[in-house]
């Protein structure tokens, strides 16, 4: 069975300003690949000089690259310029950088910031098998930063079927962190390394080999068997890490059935950690994003540094349409991917219906929702104080504190980029509420 | 053997030698850890200061076999050393802390620090001698591994073909590819014991770093007793897996065939052979040396014909550079390997196996617990020789045996000099008459 499909490639027809041309000659749809991998072989060619990279991007974020420095005779004899028989490119693309159902956008890139669409492709990748029913399962909170995400997951772990890692004093990412290593080594620039070892003495070299590419090896079969059975047997190796950690920080008593970590709306973990684990579970956990970003205003403001992607945009204006506007449209469209497997928790009916809202949670996750045990649950979790990371004097006053927080000109941005998506989470929108006061 | 460690401690350190005060600094010191200090976690943290006097100090250097492990600045606040030195400037900023796995040690160490100034002089500043624990062995069912640990430009390929030409024995296109399967997942295993490594799940600085779950862990957990797991009970059982990784390779390479070895080379100065010596109760280690004058003869000659320098022969470097330092240095830890019996090693000489491979291969085969059937070493041979007929890209003579003793010719005369001087006992302790 392949693991990868690529079922549509778009080239432009014309050539892009400031190209003399450029081609991605493979894969050609339908095309099959029998690893979780594959390789775009192409050729671009810029008018202004070589080019410094080709880049290939999903959903705006940079999943593999490579230098064009290979020899193209063809494209040197139709183009007489002098950086034209070195336009050739190969780029090796790992599957598990990538979404079950992807689109990728390959683009030229110049050293002076220039760039070029090439190609956009789509297509499928297998999941990695589901293993490991006994295993402490995932429970995957997606989210966006100051949305209340702290205490879910600590309302979580007082679940006696959950466990995390000291909700409070950590922000631990242990899934995270394995299916980060999982995804390193199942790059062919890692594991092909094993065959076609670079100098030793270089610390990445079994990690970072951009010089590694399929057939490297000079063994197809083994190649196969290294970039598909051994990316899965080293999935089930990351998952054995993440079961022992939290095997021994669970309290003694019968197994937990959940461990409860963070993650973020661009990142793959949650994708790969539901792939792997069949009773893996997600809750999709959004706050009124405006109060978000006012909470993240405010908490930056507090510590002393600008967290939360705040720092990479040169306004709170821009990090709304940027940073903020991309993650709530990705929450939005992971909770329509996801469907019925997903679980939406809005922060707002948490802190204002706790009762209601811990039940269908409890519910979502398989266990006994009863009365009692929804008390005893939020009992001992609201026996927690948690003064530090508040930016309000109570819970609920942070609900709806952006009608007081937020200046005009900040709300009419976020009216003009959130409101379509604060409609969908069930959100008033901004420029309703505006015209009513 | 590092069994005389106490029950639970990973790590000892025995003895710590400190350098003092000299023309260069007004002193420095190692506060942690302290002799006699016990550790249960494979990750040693190191903590101490160090105050030149004219010339400030660029980095501390942690090296173990004189190859750097850490290169840390020496920039920490110390506001007890100002109080001392209350006259010398930079006093409140002289201390360092870093961190090192004991996996990229001996399970008998020896740490050596240094301050680079930044003028370049480099002064020892302190050595710490000590015993870490030895990593879990498996079952001994697995594929053990057969390490070959020698010298590049000694006849390694040439071996490492003829040991996978034995039935018993699997390699990965030995002619073809230099393959390091084992030495890939040890060195996973060796990154991911770090501390950097197994505390960046907690509160990771930037999960957007290429590798934040190789580097992004610091500081402390804050929970000692899961910070001594993850880093020792967690790390033994990454060893496993590690081992298991090795193991489905091999067994998927060698299909319906049960070999006894996998053989894959392994560099003088690695700790990889240790440390596949402690994961396989099987594990043997054969030293595979050649006269070193011819080593570096064709060490010459290979990095002349493709025109690149490599062989740990620096770029720009000259010959008897070479000599003292790298060459000398891998036939030091050569002898030393030998002369210790931790993994058993048997030395096979190039020589023996090029003039009179039967002989030499029956002998080995049957120190190594294989099937020395003399019909079977002659099959053993003829198949070596087939898979190496195509053998040209590698060599640098017409034939092996016309290899032997070329340094008479290719040498310079000084050069040889060199050699002489540096390596004559020990070529000598390895059965070769110095000139």
């Amino acid at each position: 069975m392949a693991l990868v499909e690529i079922k549509g490639v778009d080239q432009p027809e014309e050539v892009g300003r400031g190209m003399l041309g450029c081609r991605l000659d493979s894969p050609k749809p339908p095309a099959r690949s029998d690893t979780y991998g594959f390789e775009l072989v192409g050729w671009a060619l810029a008018e202004a000089g070589p080019l410094a990279k080709i880049e290939v991007l999903q959903e705006g974020r940079v999943v593999a690259e490579a230098t064009p420095e290979d020899a193209r005779p063809d494209i040197a004899t139709a183009f007489p310029v002098q950086h034209a028989d070195s336009a050739g490119f190969r780029v090796s693309v790992s599957a598990l950088d990538l979404r079950q159902d992807f689109e990728l956008t390959v683009i030229a890139r110049g050293a002076d910031g220039f760039h070029a669409r090439i190609a956009t492709l789509g297509g499928e990748r297998a999941p990695l098998p589901a293993a490991g029913e006994g295993l402490v399962q995932p429970l995957i909170v997606n989210t966006i930063g100051r949305s209340g995400s702290t205490w879910l997951v600590w309302l979580l772990s007082c679940l006696p079927e959950a466990v995390a890692f000291s909700p409070w004093a950590r922000d631990a990412r242990v899934g995270t962190y394995w299916a980060s290593a999982l995804q390193g080594l199942a790059r062919p620039q890692s594991y092909l390394a094993q065959l076609v070892p670079g100098p030793l003495e270089d610390r990445a070299w079994w990690l970072d080999r951009p010089d590694l590419r399929p057939g490297v090896g000079g063994d197809k079969e083994l190649e196969t068997w290294l970039g598909g059975e051994a990316i899965e047997s080293v999935a089930e190796f990351c998952q054995s890490r993440i079961d022992a950690f939290y095997a021994r920080i669970a309290d003694p008593g019968p197994r937990p059935r959940y461990f409860v970590e963070k993650h973020m709306p661009y990142q793959l973990a949650p994708d790969l950690l539901s792939e792997m684990y069949p009773g893996a579970r997600e809750m999709i956990l959004v706050r009124d994003f405006r109060d978000m970003l006012c909470s993240v205003i405010a908490f930056n403001r507090k510590r002393g540094w600008e967290g939360f992607g705040r720092a990479a945009a040169t306004s709170d204006e821009e990090y709304v349409q940027t940073t903020v506007a991309n993650s709530a449209r990705r929450l939005l469209r992971r909770l329509r991917e996801r469907g019925e497997a997903a679980h939406l928790v809005r922060y707002e009916d948490l802190i204002q219906k706790p009762e209601e809202t811990l039940a269908a949670m409890m519910a979502y996750l398989g266990l006994d929702a009863s009365e009692e045990l929804v008390a005893a649950t939020l009992e001992r979790a609201e026996s927690n104080s948690l003064d530090s990371h508040r930016t309000t004097e109570k819970a609920s006053a942070s609900i709806d504190r952006w009608k007081r927080d937020l200046s005009p000109e900040l709300a009419a941005v976020c009216a003009e980029v959130l409101d379509p998506v604060l409609t969908e989470f069930g959100y008033e929108p901004t420029l309703a509420l505006a015209s009513e006061g | 053997m590092s069994a005389d460690l106490t029950a639970t401690a990973i790590i000892e350190i025995d003895e710590i030698s400190l350098n003092g005060e000299s023309d260069y600094v007004h002193g420095g010191n190692i506060d942690t850890p302290g002799e006699g200090f016990g550790g249960d976690s494979y990750g040693l943290r190191i903590e101490g200061w160090v105050l030149s006097k004219r010339i400030p100090v660029e980095h501390v250097e942690v090296l173990h076999e004189e190859r750097p492990l850490a290169v840390v600045p020496a920039d920490l606040e110390r506001p007890d050393i100002a109080a001392g030195f209350p006259d010398v400037d930079g006093a409140d900023r002289s201390g360092f802390r870093t961190t090192v796995s004991a996996l990229k040690l001996a399970d008998r160490f020896e740490l050596v620090l240094r301050a680079k100034l930044v003028d370049g002089t480099r002064l020892p500043l302190a050595s710490l001698r000590g015993r870490r624990r030895r990593l879990p062995s498996g079952a001994g069912e697995e594929i053990q591994p057969l390490m070959v640990n020698t010298i590049g430009r000694s006849g390694s390929t040439l071996l490492v073909t003829l040991l996978s030409s034995h039935p018993e024995v699997v390699a990965f296109s030995p002619f073809i590819k230099d393959a390091r399967v084992s030495t890939y997942w040890v060195n996973v295993l060796q990154d991911l014991s770090e501390p950097a490594s197994f505390l960046a799940p907690f509160d990771p600085p930037d999960l957007d770093a290429v590798h934040w779950w190789l580097e992004g862990g610091a500081g402390e957990l804050g929970e000692p007793e899961v910070e001594r797991w993850l880093g020792s009970g967690a790390v033994d059982s990454l060893a496993g897996l590690c081992r298991a990784q090795i193991e489905a390779f091999y067994r998927h390479l060698a299909g319906e065939a049960r070999p006894r070895y996998f053989v894959e080379k392994y560099l003088p100065h690695q700790a990889v052979p240790d440390l596949l010596a402690e994961m396989y109760s099987g594990a043997r280690e054969v030293i595979l040396v050649r006269d070193f004058r011819d080593t570096l003869s064709s060490v010459i000659a290979f990095n002349r014909k493709r025109g690149w320098d490599a062989f740990g022969r620096s770029e720009g470097g000259d010959d008897a550079e070479y000599v003292r330092g790298a060459l000398r240095q891998s036939v030091e830890t050569l002898a030393e390997r030998l002369r210790s019996e931790g993994t058993g090693p048997r030395l096979v000489r190039y020589e023996d196996l090029v003039l009179e491979p039967e002989p030499a291969l029956s002998e080995l085969f049957a120190a190594l617990g294989l099937d020395a059937d003399p019909a079977l070493v002659s099959e053993t041979v003829e198949r070596a020789k087939q898979s190496t007929a195509s053998m040209d890209h590698h060599r640098t003579t017409s034939d092996p045996a016309a290899s032997i003793g070329r340094w008479r010719e290719d040498l310079p005369e000084e050069i040889a000099a060199v050699c002489n001087e540096e390596l004559g006992p020990l070529l000598a302790e390895f059965g070769y008459e110095a000139s």
